[in-house]
């Protein structure tokens, strides 16, 4: 199987999907949001993080220009590495209009994440100064090259020390009558300190949930049950760990029901080799609480998905779902979460992010999903 | 002010009638139903999602944290909030407003085709708030979902106008955003001036913005000595004097946002910006547009001066001020090499007096 490849490969790729349907000039856009879940094609092609909207084109020939805004993101996109020219400008369609030639068949990605009166404005430039066919090209582009790059690859592993240093930390934090938002932004900042530059960090606490949730002012209590996703991310890509803690001594009966969601997770996790379709993890996962007895448990409204991909460059191989048939490939890397509601405990967390290996996964965390305390 | 996106608004972001009555809710209600009734709609569609969300919290206190969210405003009676996530994460997303009517927003076409119906009765112009930053795939479900049943109106600029005048209730929260944001340039101050790097000193400042109790911080910081404000992408963590930042802190909806210079050192071009600013702020009063404001660039190495109201969605300077609004000045100069300096005060501007709520320095 090949080595992870670089950035330079994952262009080529996407040039010769371009090549197959005669496509001349890609326009990739990025909202500039980076976001865990959700895919950026300017950073898939590129690495670069815009601070606002921006814009890849990339031309059959293998000319490239990275166009970025604000205009005073100029001396950092100036330094980014890479063969293409580069542009920071406030006013992107009429960046856009500057575009060299007349391509006759044009494609564009990430056009729908964009504000929709820039993605007017960029598209009014493109038809008046590229006269040709223009057409949505997100599915080839991204499948054009599903698997990480050795860096992010790299960048997910520490992401996830990271991660696994914020349950630590959480673990010693919290305590009764701690506001939960209180204690997800100490935890922001300390992971931060840890060398993530940005998290989506899920944190919130009840007798009884029935979602896992962004925090609000809430006091913890003793009986809550404390369900975090800690979701670091580390020079541009995200990793998730899903983790349940109770405040005070869990007893008997949540213990054998977190070793059942923890059982239903390691199915999954087993599950995960090349050439698998992503929809056999979510059926082991499906399996093990199944024979539980927790079939109608399964499907939604009580559970949508039992992972998903990490962005924010490419979210492939997208969500662990029943109907997801994308085929698994070596140095995909996803997160397995089985994040189960059952009737007895409400919702109950564990997941761990892990890479499809030559021959089977790698769970990229080292201190694994088990029931934490807290200190009461 | 450009900041860098963030993936999860993690601060304190639960309505609290403590610090936004319900008089204060009515009163905005009320404001926006004039301007859209005065333009002919019968009703109003408001947009936020957690990168623009101005309009939509200013109105409902919702502040979208996991996907886009649509306000719902009839001429009369209760208004109906649409939001991302699942009907289990519908409790979490109460504590956030005073709207009680509230759904999953599930499959959106669906869903904002059956709100329509019910805010426009099958036939009427229905104005819009905050559309122009949605998304391109929601924008389009939105005008197809509306082709059947109404026509929509954008009403951007009318309403955000009711943005820039500020209620005495607004104004003693900002004042409160602005103590978050003086705790934070604190914190970024000491820290640089023991030798840290701007990356750690940017986290200690985000974390005294939050122990102050802010719902949001962001920050841009100098890469290099006197270099432009930027954001923090990697684990670099260079110590650099001087190093110009770039803040904004949110606190129960109000926005601040302040400009300072930090280890600035024997630097001419501090001298000049701070002179400017204080140029700017002697000649502020209401009635005075930005072309009237006291010559900042009469002073050596001035290239930069501006008027912004924080928080404002529309983002760009503005031309004059007006009592009850609370406007930015900033100030920016650059000399030779690492001599410049950036530096801002924010203002509210009354009747007959100029109030200082925060002023940044180049220390």
């Amino acid at each position: 199987m090949p080595a992870p490849f670089d950035l330079g490969d994952r262009r080529n790729a996407v040039l010769q999907a371009m090549q197959s349907r005669g496509v001349d000039l890609l326009v990739a856009a990025s909202a500039g949001r980076h976001r865990l879940d959700r895919s950026d094609p300017v950073v898939f092609l590129t690495g670069y993080r815009s601070l606002g909207e921006s814009i890849f084109a990339l031309w059959q020939d293998g000319r490239a220009q990275l166009i970025v805004s604000p205009a005073f993101d100029a001396e950092r996109v100036a330094q980014w590495p890479g063969p293409f020219d580069r542009v920071a400008t406030g006013d992107l369609a009429a960046a856009c209009a500057d575009l060299p030639g007349t391509a006759a068949r044009i494609a564009t990605a990430g056009f729908d994440a964009l504000p929709n009166d820039l993605a007017e404005a960029l598209l009014a430039s493109l038809a008046a100064t590229q006269p040709g066919e223009m057409k949505a090209f997100d599915g080839p582009f991204f499948a054009a090259s599903r698997p990480k790059s050795a860096g992010e690859i790299d960048r997910a592993r520490r992401a996830t020390a990271i991660a696994e240093q914020g349950m630590e930390r959480l673990l010693e934090l919290a305590r009764p009558g701690m506001a939960e938002c209180d204690l997800a932004t100490e935890l922001l900042c300390d992971m931060k300190a840890l060398g993530a530059e940005d998290n989506f960090l899920m944190l919130n606490a009840a007798p009884r949930n029935f979602a896992v949730m962004p925090s609000s002012a809430r006091r913890l209590q003793p009986g809550d049950i404390l369900l975090t996703e800690i979701s670091p991310s580390f020079d541009g890509q995200f990793t998730q760990i899903c983790r349940t803690a109770f405040v005070g001594e869990p007893g008997r009966e949540l213990r054998r029901l977190y070793d059942l969601v923890i059982r239903a997770m390691w199915a999954g996790i087993e599950a995960v080799r090349p050439g698998v379709p992503v929809s056999a993890v979510c059926a082991a996962i499906d399996g093990v609480l199944a024979d539980a007895g927790y079939a109608e448990y399964c499907h939604p409204p009580h559970i949508r998905r039992r992972g998903h991909g990490l962005g924010s460059a490419s979210i492939q191989p997208g969500d662990i779902a029943l109907d997801n048939e994308t085929i698994l490939e070596e140095n995909m890397i996803f997160v397995v979460h089985p994040n189960q509601f059952l009737p007895e405990t409400g919702y109950l967390l564990c997941g761990e992010p892990v890479r499809v290996t030559a021959t089977g996964v790698e769970v990229l965390s080292q201190r694994t999903a088990a029931l934490g305390a807290i200190g009461s | 002010m450009r900041m860098k996106s963030v993936a999860l608004l993690t601060g304190n972001y639960d309505w609290n009638p403590a610090l936004v009555p319900p008089s204060e809710c009515d009163a905005r209600l009320a404001a926006v139903r004039a301007v859209v009734a005065a333009h002919g709609a019968h009703a109003l569609i408001v947009h936020g999602d957690s990168s623009e969300y101005s309009a939509l919290a200013y109105l409902t206190g919702f502040t979208p944290k996991l996907g886009p969210a649509l306000a719902f405003i009839p001429p009369h009676g209760r208004v109906r909030l649409l939001t991302a996530g699942t009907e289990g994460m519908l409790d979490a997303a109460r504590r956030l407003t005073w709207v009680e009517q509230m759904r999953a927003i599930g499959e959106p076409a669906q869903s904002i085709a059956e709100e329509l119906r019910l805010l426009s009765g099958g036939s009427a112009t229905l104005a819009t708030w905050g559309c122009r930053t949605m998304p391109r795939r929601l924008h389009s479900l939105l005008t197809n979902a509306a082709r059947d049943c109404a026509s929509l109106l954008d009403l951007e600029a009318p309403l955000n106008a009711i943005l820039l005048r500020r209620s005495p209730v607004e104004l003693d929260l900002t004042r409160a955003a602005c103590r978050c944001l003086e705790a934070a340039h604190r914190a970024f101050s000491i820290a640089t001036l023991a030798g840290a790097g701007t990356r750690s000193a940017a986290i200690a400042a985000e974390r005294a913005a939050f122990r102050a109790g802010a719902q949001d911080f962001r920050i841009l910081a100098s890469a290099r000595p006197g270099g432009p404000p930027l954001p923090f992408f990697g684990t670099a963590d260079p110590v650099v004097a001087p190093v110009l930042i770039c803040m904004e802190t949110r606190f129960a909806g109000c926005c601040a946002e302040g400009m300072a210079t930090v280890a600035a050192g024997d630097n001419p071009a501090a001298l000049s910006a701070e002179a400017a600013l204080q140029s700017l702020l002697d000649s502020a009063r209401a009635g005075v547009r930005m072309s009237g404001l006291a010559a900042p660039h009469s002073h050596p190495f001035v290239q930069h001066a501006a008027c912004a109201s924080p928080g404002h969605p529309a983002n760009q300077p503005v031309d004059a001020l007006e009592a009850g609004g609370i406007y930015t000045l900033r100030a920016g100069a650059a000399g030779s090499g690492a001599e410049s300096a950036i530096v801002s005060a924010t203002i509210a501007v009354h009747r007959d007096t100029t109030e200082i709520l925060w002023r940044g320095t180049c220390q």
